[in-house]
């Protein structure tokens, strides 16, 4: 898909002024920046400790020392950078057959790109199918948005989804304090696949953030009548005569499907959001970010 | 096989709106979808392999064009005649006789029964049949002369209603052969209960017509019926009276039945029999009853089971006793006989002119005559006579006056039974012979003296005649006994038996007309198990009797109807091995006569048709 369908030259100017919307909504909120237990080398005093062997004599407080000649060393803040990781689902059933899921879902995983960038974090890219696959490498810099861009225009959304095998074969790094989001339909091969994903998920590091992204045909379906329905991701055919009564059944069906996924999110202490495609993408972008991000508050 | 409706086949193209349907009939969209997960679930007949789909759906255009063609067959009302042609006309000859009101054990009449068999025939007959209906008890009435109006046919046989009436049919089936004869080749469906089973569905050929008979008796028959009544007074004796009556048991029932017989006067029990009857059997009672003129007599049998109650009871007003007018011609009256007849002026029953051997013919006719020892030359024939003591031979009456008379000690009764005899001793009477009787064939001999005749009786011409040989002042014993005035009041009564003065005394038959006032006749009738109060109205001086009961004119004058028939009593009924071979054999003629067949097409149309909803279409219907 060429990539101005996708990102067209007015996308990064509104991505700015998504900042500065985020920014100003995240003063109004009175939201403080994300700090860690660790201590480092800032120049932002934290606290006091007594002086233990092993530790730094460069830190040893000497003023204090003469005073209550006891040997206390200087603790200061340390900030780390946040690492975020962006996994976007590029099965078959993101692209076809509404084209709208991809575009809503690389709006999406472009938009927190750059935000990353903009806060001076190391973002990292991902597409996922049956296996997690790094697409780029960690990057920092606001001017590293065009190679996020370059790459996610050029991805193939084909195959299925396998979201146990790909969840098991994801693993973040523990080195640095991550968010991680997970942008997908989460259609697996069956219903309860997706709650055993969120399991797996449970102990990434960090963070994790399950963005949902659906169209309006997917939750209620417009149909009457009979039909061949084929699966656009395991190519399985099957007849169904659709009756207002099958469309309401299977709405009841979908709803406990998303149901289910938000309770075993929210159990686990995971944030999920669900997000139509036809929805406007600025509003439920913010909407996003201000659940609680530690993205949203560097 | 052969169509009513023919017509109604048209309607088979509408067969080629389902083969049009499935020849055009929509594809299947497609189209693709993101996952399958949420349609699984849905609408699983819809996921078997395309083989069987495809036969499903030929399958499914085979049961609706089935469907369509069953519905338009039951349309066409196809029939089958099993019995060769079909008949230009039709004449119904139906039963509404009494006995057609016995009911079976779930309550259902003959006349019901009949009505039922008729209607599912009728089902089976073509529209241009032209059809008669005769309906028939004591009389025959034609209900419908050849009319082709089905519709009417059918609401004249359901106003049909069994009445208490015996039944004559062949005045009926005559009547029917005629009307048949008019449109030949024509059928006759005599539909009654009075043939064998063996007979039942048996056509015969009558006149050219077939006549077919529908058996509609009982399978197992109970019945008992009062079949006699008779109330006279009681000779001699002032407000007393004598009920004769006769139940008989049906010749059908199984075994002896016990029965009760219970005589009331105004609702008040005097008389109360134990009967038991074996089939076919009948007995005889006859009841002394008190009364006074103007109280109402019901008599009533009761057997568990019975199947009719219109031949259960007898009511009847207690009768008013008019004066028999005797003429007695007398040359030399034997003062016995004078004795006797006063005695019974005495209860005002009977009221004697007398005069000599010159004074006949009499100017005033009288009930009876009496000649006592003389014969008129001119033989009155209009009127019954009591000849005592004949000198000569005159009309029927062939005697000769013995020159010395001839004594006996006894008397033999030849025919004990006779009413003249009624409660008269015979065993201690002795007589003395003065006249000798030659006896024709037409009277009975009742006494013999010897070898000679004494007393005689019986009708000559339709006149009824009594003739004694002997003169009872010269017969020693008889004169102190009562019998002689029995044997004289015996004699009268039954010699005046259907005189006018006696007329009152015998009830009426349902069917009959009697002359009455015209008004308003008030009836306490007996409906089959009870007494209801009815009325009718007698007009232009006569009334049709259709009710059993005690009725009033307008006059006051009372009378009663009742059924008394040992033909509507004797009620017809079928041996079970043989219900079961006629069962079978109706319903293959109905099948051949093709009846209700089309009810049972249109049901397994309905039932192809929910067959067909339930196998392709249970899941996507709603």
């Amino acid at each position: 898909m060429p990539r101005e369908e996708l990102f067209d030259s007015q996308f990064l100017d509104r991505l700015q002024t998504l900042a500065l919307r985020l920014r100003k909504r995240k003063v109004l909120l009175r939201r403080g920046h994300q700090s860690t237990p660790a201590t480092g080398f800032t120049r932002e005093f934290k606290d006091y400790r007594r002086y233990t062997a092993r530790d730094d004599y460069r830190a040893i407080d000497w003023r204090l020392y003469a005073r209550l000649e006891k040997l206390f060393v200087r603790l200061y803040e340390e900030t780390q950078e946040l690492h975020v990781h962006i996994v976007v689902d590029t099965s078959g059933s993101m692209a076809q057959p509404f084209e709208q899921k991809r575009n809503q879902a690389l709006r999406f995983a472009v938009a927190l790109a750059y935000l990353g960038l903009a806060g001076q974090h190391r973002v990292s890219m991902y597409s996922m199918k049956d296996t997690v696959r790094q697409e780029l490498p960690p990057l920092r810099g606001q001017g590293n948005i065009e190679k996020f861009i370059a790459a996610a225009a050029c991805w193939e959304f084909s195959g299925f989804t396998d979201l146990e095998k790909a969840f098991a074969s994801f693993h973040p790094t523990r080195q640095r304090y991550g968010a991680i989001f997970v942008i997908s339909d989460f259609f697996g091969r069956d219903t309860g696949s997706a709650v055993e994903a969120v399991n797996q998920a449970a102990g990434w590091p960090g963070e994790t953030h399950f963005v949902q992204v659906v169209h309006p045909q997917e939750i209620k379906p417009d149909l009457d009548g009979e039909f061949e329905l084929s699966d656009v991701e395991t190519g399985e055919r099957r007849r169904f005569w659709i009756t207002q009564r099958e469309v309401k059944q299977y709405t009841q069906l979908f709803d406990a499907f998303s149901d289910n996924l938000s309770h075993a999110c929210a159990s686990r202490r995971i944030d999920f959001f669900r997000c139509s495609s036809d929805e406007p993408f600025e509003e439920r972008f913010l909407d996003l970010l201000t659940r609680g991000s530690a993205l949203a508050s560097a | 096989m052969s169509f009513l409706y023919s017509s109604n086949l048209h309607w088979l193209w509408l067969a080629l709106i389902p083969v049009a349907l499935w020849l055009f009939r929509r594809k299947a969209k497609r189209m693709q979808v993101s996952t399958l997960l949420f349609f699984r679930s849905l609408a699983r007949e819809h996921q078997e392999s395309a083989w069987l789909r495809r036969l499903k759906r030929i399958l499914s255009l085979l049961l609706s064009l089935l469907v369509i063609a069953l519905a338009a067959f039951a349309l066409a009302r196809p029939f089958r005649d099993g019995d060769g042609e079909t008949p230009k006309s039709l004449v119904i000859l139906l039963d509404r006789s009494a006995s057609m009101g016995a009911k079976n054990d779930r309550g259902r009449t003959r006349m019901e029964e009949a009505k039922s068999m008729l209607k599912e025939r009728l089902k089976a007959l073509p529209e241009n049949v032209i059809t008669s209906l005769v309906v028939c008890d004591a009389k025959a009435e034609v209900a419908q002369s050849r009319s082709t109006n089905r519709r009417e046919l059918l609401r004249l046989i359901d106003q049909t209603d069994a009445a208490p009436v015996e039944d004559r049919p062949e005045e009926a089936l005559a009547i029917a052969q005629r009307l048949a004869a008019l449109d030949a080749p024509a059928e006759i469906w005599q539909a009654t209960d009075k043939f064998q089973n063996s007979e039942n569905g048996k056509q015969k050929t009558v006149n050219d017509s077939r006549l077919r008979l529908l058996s509609v008796s009982l399978e197992h028959a109970l019945n008992i019926g009062i079949t006699g009544f008779q109330i006279r007074p009681a000779p001699l004796a002032r407000n007393r009276f004598e009920a004769f009556v006769e139940v008989s048991a049906s010749s059908a029932n199984e075994k002896k039945v016990e029965a009760t017989l219970e005589a009331r006067l105004d609702g008040r029990p005097v008389q109360l029999r134990q009967l038991e009857l074996k089939p076919g059997e009948s007995t005889r009672l006859i009841l002394p009853l008190e009364g006074g003129k103007g109280q109402r007599l019901e008599i009533e049998t009761r057997c568990a089971g019975d199947c009719l109650g219109w031949d259960n009871v007898v009511i009847a007003p207690l009768p008013e006793t008019k004066p028999l007018v005797v003429a007695w011609f007398s040359d030399g009256p034997d003062p016995f006989v004078e004795l006797a007849l006063s005695s019974m002026l005495a209860e005002d029953r009977i009221q004697v002119l007398r005069g000599g051997t010159t004074d006949f013919p009499p100017k005033e006719k009288p009930d009876v005559y009496v000649f006592e020892n003389w014969l008129p030359k001119d033989w009155p024939a209009d009127r019954p006579a009591l000849v005592l003591n004949p000198p000569s031979s005159t009309g029927p009456i062939h005697a000769k006056k013995l020159e010395k008379a001839v004594p006996y000690d006894a008397v033999r009764a030849v025919q004990p039974e006779h009413p003249v005899l009624y409660r008269v001793t015979s065993g201690r009477v002795a007589v003395t012979q003065t006249t000798v009787l030659n006896v024709s064939d037409t009277l009975e001999i009742l006494w013999m003296a010897g070898q000679e005749p004494v007393l005689a009786a019986g009708e000559s011409g339709g006149q009824r005649i009594v003739v004694t040989a002997f003169v009872p002042g010269k017969s020693e014993q008889l004169a102190l006994l009562s019998a002689f005035p029995l044997l004289i009041g015996n004699a009268l009564y039954w010699c005046a038996e259907n005189n006018e003065a006696l007329a009152s005394l015998k009830p009426k038959r349902p069917g009959e007309h009697v002359p009455l006032e015209s008004g308003i006749v008030k009836w306490r009738a007996w409906d089959g198990s009870k007494f209801v109060d009815e009325s009718d109205e007698a007009k232009g001086g006569w009334l049709e009797l259709r009710r059993i009961g005690v009725f009033e004119g307008a006059s006051g004058k009372v009378d009663s109807s009742l059924l008394l028939s040992i033909h509507e009593s004797d009620i017809f009924a079928r041996a079970a091995a043989a219900a079961a071979k006629s069962a079978s054999e109706n319903t293959t003629q109905r099948w051949a006569a093709g009846g209700g067949w089309w009810t049972n097409l249109l049901w397994c149309a309905l039932g192809v048709l929910l067959l067909e909803s339930w196998l392709f279409h249970r899941q996507a219907v709603y």
